[in-house]
């Protein structure tokens, strides 16, 4: 069997495989599944009130979703009560649940979340603290509802504690240790106002949290309660508030009750922010006195039972092996990346051998791609740059020393380790990486041997022909960069890797095509004749 | 023949076919790929490999005065140079005329290579060394150093051009030489050979040794760009031994596409310098014609006619196409 035939035989079984197996795949899709570590719950309100007539509205604050809680499925709403649209009344949320009741007298109504926690997912990832605007500014400086922000006890303290004029993050620390050790947690019984507690030296959750915010309010650093669940099992559920403080344009969580500073545990569910009440009797837009009295609340949470586990073994068979979806879900973005990856070769011998571009090494612009996807792009290519020209210039000067091959590598990837640390110290210092934060760190080995190339090009060639060669291996990690990011693809390739058989398919047609080049149309262009110049 | 306007920068591909000419990927894909096989390429890719062959085969190669293998030897090189003033020092696995120095001159302190640099000792050895590491290596594998006689230039292209020496590479396929052309230094190439690298060349007729055409830079030139000296109809020297040869080293190295690269010296006529398995596609643009049909035509004889007494009439065909 000679190279043709095989190749149309092997195209062939791979067409059919592929086919075979994205048809497999779709016909048996398997039911969503969850990780360990992971639980679901069902958190329920309970209301009963009075209402006075029909019409009668009551708020419920949602759960939110957070990093690592979301809420599953929509609530499920008692039948005698309606729900209402979202209107822009009071301090309503958009999430909030608005339900009006059909007729008066006493209702007994529940609500039901089903919320789903873990520990690791991140449902959430790209999730940024919008700045204040000003009029939240003033509201998170102003006094509230058991919040004396301009009391003399209140400046008295901060007075004290703002001795050495710290920086926001230290004073707010400062302020916090303050109030857990000087305010001793009181029961339910003691004040849930803030200032008594400070100048008692006792209060409630409430009163704490309240001192706390008022303590950091005077201190001119934006503070708020927030109310909702510690989700776990237990005798006593409730709600539960702690106190955000907005610092350096990120909400961080203090909570007086658990002495959690800065983060909280991942059980922890916001469901109302500035406030406390997380159901709440409201009068509709119309009336002024149609509104549920008598308003009593309860809530309970209940464990579900656990759905099936992804990573149990053998529960259903050697071939969830292929679910890749039962791998953990911190595995799930990089295998998306690196399942990209192959379109990125594909894309690199498409330049290579149908267009005929050059590059540095044959996969170096596909690893650049790879080290930008996983890092900030900005801030990384900021490091690069600098890592490069300086890279240069050190390869330059050792030129002088006439060291050895592996020896002179060997420093070049030294010098690029430190320029590498030193730019990340550097934007870290000046915050230039604020969102994401992790590190810049690019491909050590990859960047030396950039800088080695590019050297030796310039000396061999010449410094125009490395710069063009630079360019074209930049140009083609960005246009893998930009495939690689392109998050649709991904969750495609990632739901159906056998697509890769047909990535195969196209790399085997490219490996037989024996036509020109593009680039070899120019490079040939004067091994055809001319017109000849116009005669007169 | 086709037309092309002057704006056009750019010919179509079925203009490069009625013009015959290999694209990179049909000479990897149909001809490197089946004819060449990779446990040969050791024999062209190792200059020490191919320079034992030749001397097996009784082709002229430049005498080899010393391999050195490992770093101890070059403290010995002193030793090893003994009292001959010139020599050239290359790396056995190099590629594209890298690594290569040239000694014209020596006083043991002081070495100046034909150009006239300087180098010392110590830079000597350092570069011996660099070669040893592997730093002019095609995959920066440690290599080997040789060093060897130095080619002192025959006169016809001495004349030519200053520094560098110009070579003659024929390209083979399946033991026929399909064409050849001579490549000529200039200042631009900075005294390599290469017409990537700013090198001249100029195509050879097949059959009577005499040059044709001119390119440098892509573009047809008639004189040499830095002595002005015309570069077409030069007869190569012993251009008939140089054909023989070719074709001998070809047989033993049973590789079936290849370029050998000669160098006409003053003394010994044409030696072998080197030979490679992926020899480039500027021939085409030095002899600014097609080398396809012409394999092509390769291709289509019968065994016998591949003999060596009978080859002589299949040049001749082949320089006709």
């Amino acid at each position: 069997m000679n190279a043709r035939s095989s190749t149309t035989w092997v195209i062939a079984l791979l067409l059919l495989l592929g086919a075979a197996s994205i048809a497999l795949r779709i016909k048996y899709k398997p039911e969503p599944l969850t990780h360990p570590g992971e639980s679901v719950w069902k958190l329920t309100y309970f209301a009963s009130f009075h209402a006075r007539k029909a019409g009668a509205e009551l708020q419920m604050a949602y759960p939110e979703t957070t990093r690592h809680s979301t809420v599953l499925e929509s609530p499920t709403t008692p039948p005698e009560l309606d729900v209402v649209p979202y209107r822009p009344i009071r301090a309503a949320s958009r999430k909030d649940l608005t339900l009006r009741t059909k007729k008066a007298g006493q209702v007994d109504c529940r609500v039901e979340f089903k919320l789903h926690l873990s520990r690791r997912a991140d449902w959430r990832p790209d999730s940024v603290d919008k700045p204040l605007t000003a009029r939240d500014q003033s509201k998170y400086l102003d006094k509230g509802r058991g919040i004396e922000v301009g009391h003399p006890s209140v400046a008295e303290t901060v007075n004290r504690l703002r001795d050495g004029n710290p920086k926001p993050q230290e004073l707010v620390e400062r302020l916090f240790e303050h109030c857990l050790r000087s305010i001793i947690p009181g029961g339910d019984a003691a004040s849930n106002d803030g200032t008594e507690a400070l100048v008692r030296g006792t209060g409630s959750t409430l009163g704490r949290a309240r001192a706390f915010t008022a303590l950091c309010r005077a201190c001119k650093v934006p503070a708020r309660l927030v109310t909702g669940f510690e989700i776990k099992l237990g005798n006593t559920f409730r709600p539960h508030t702690w106190v955000e403080v907005f610092i350096d344009g990120r909400w961080q969580s203090y909570d007086l009750e658990n002495g959690f500073a800065r983060e909280l545990d991942y059980n922890f569910v916001p469901v109302r922010r500035d406030g406390v009440e997380l159901i709440r009797a409201v009068n509709p837009l119309d009336t002024v006195d149609v509104a549920a009295t008598d308003l009593v609340t309860r809530y309970t949470i209940e464990k579900l039972p656990a759905p099936p586990v992804a990573t149990d073994p053998g529960t259903e068979g050697l071939l969830q092996i292929f679910d890749l979806r039962r791998l953990p879900v911190k595995l799930h973005e990089p295998i998306k990346v690196i399942l990209i990856l192959p379109l990125g070769a594909l894309f690199t011998a498409f330049v290579r051998t149908i267009v005929g571009i050059r590059t540095f090494g044959t996969f170096t612009p596909t690893l650049l791609a790879l080290a930008f996807v996983f890092n900030d792009l900005k801030s990384g290519i900021c490091v690069f740059v600098v890592v490069l020209i300086t890279g240069f210039i050190s390869r330059t000067l050792l030129d002088r020393l006439k060291l050895l091959l592996v020896p002179r590598l060997g420093i070049v990837l030294t010098l690029v380790v430190m320029l590498m640390v030193l730019g990340v110290a550097v934007i870290n210092h000046f915050h230039w990486n604020p969102h994401k934060g992790e590190t810049v760190l690019l491909p050590m080995v990859i960047l030396t041997n950039l800088v080695e190339r590019f050297f030796v090009t310039s000396e061999e060639d010449n410094l125009s022909e490395a710069g063009r060669l630079m360019g074209t291996t930049m140009a083609m990690a960005f246009v893998i960069y930009l495939l690689l990011n392109f998050k649709n693809l991904g969750t495609l390739m990632f739901d159906f890797p056998e697509l890769h058989f047909f990535t195969v398919i196209v790399l085997i047609l490219m490996g037989r095509y024996t036509g020109y080049r593009v680039s070899e149309l120019i490079r040939f262009r004067d091994l055809v004749q001319r017109d000849p110049p116009p005669q007169e | 023949m086709t037309q092309r306007s002057a704006w056009r920068f750019w010919a179509w591909p079925s203009e490069l076919r009625d013009q015959g000419i290999l694209g990179i990927n049909r000479r990897n894909g149909r001809f490197i790929l089946p004819m060449n096989q990779r446990k040969f390429y050791p024999r062209v890719d190792e200059k020490h490999l191919t320079k034992k062959i030749c001397h097996d085969a009784g082709i002229p190669v430049p005498d080899t005065y010393a391999l050195i293998e490992k770093n101890g030897d070059v403290r010995r090189f002193l030793e090893i140079i003994g009292d001959r003033t010139d020599f050239v020092i290359k790396p056995a696995a190099g590629s594209a005329g890298r690594g290569i120095m040239v000694i014209a001159r020596h006083n043991g302190q002081e070495f100046f290579t034909s150009s006239g640099q300087r180098y010392t000792f110590a830079e000597l050895t350092y570069h011996m060394s660099a070669i040893l590491s592997g730093l002019y290596s095609l995959s920066g594998q440690p290599d080997l150093a040789i060093i060897e006689q130095r080619i002192v230039c025959h006169e016809t292209f001495a004349r030519i051009c200053q520094g560098g020496t110009p070579d003659i590479r024929v390209v083979l396929y399946r033991g026929v030489p399909a064409m050849a052309m001579v490549r000529l230094p200039t200042q631009a190439s900075r005294g390599k050979a290469n017409l990537h690298q700013g090198a001249a060349g100029a195509g050879i007729d097949l059959v009577g040794g005499c040059t044709f055409g001119g390119v440098c830079q892509d573009r047809a030139i008639a004189i040499h760009p830095d002595t002005g000296h015309p570069i077409a109809g030069v007869q190569v020297p012993f251009w008939n031994d140089l054909l023989q040869a070719s074709m001998r080293l070809a047989d033993n190295l049973e590789l079936g596409y290849i370029g050998v690269d000669f160098v006409v010296d003053a003394t010994l006529g044409p030696v072998v310098l080197e030979a490679n398995a992926r020899p480039g596609l500027n021939i085409q643009v030095a002899n600014r014609h097609g080398l396809g049909p012409r394999l092509k035509h390769i291709n289509a004889q019968p065994p016998e006619r591949f003999l060596r007494e009978c080859r002589h009439e299949l040049i001749a065909e082949v320089a006709r196409i």
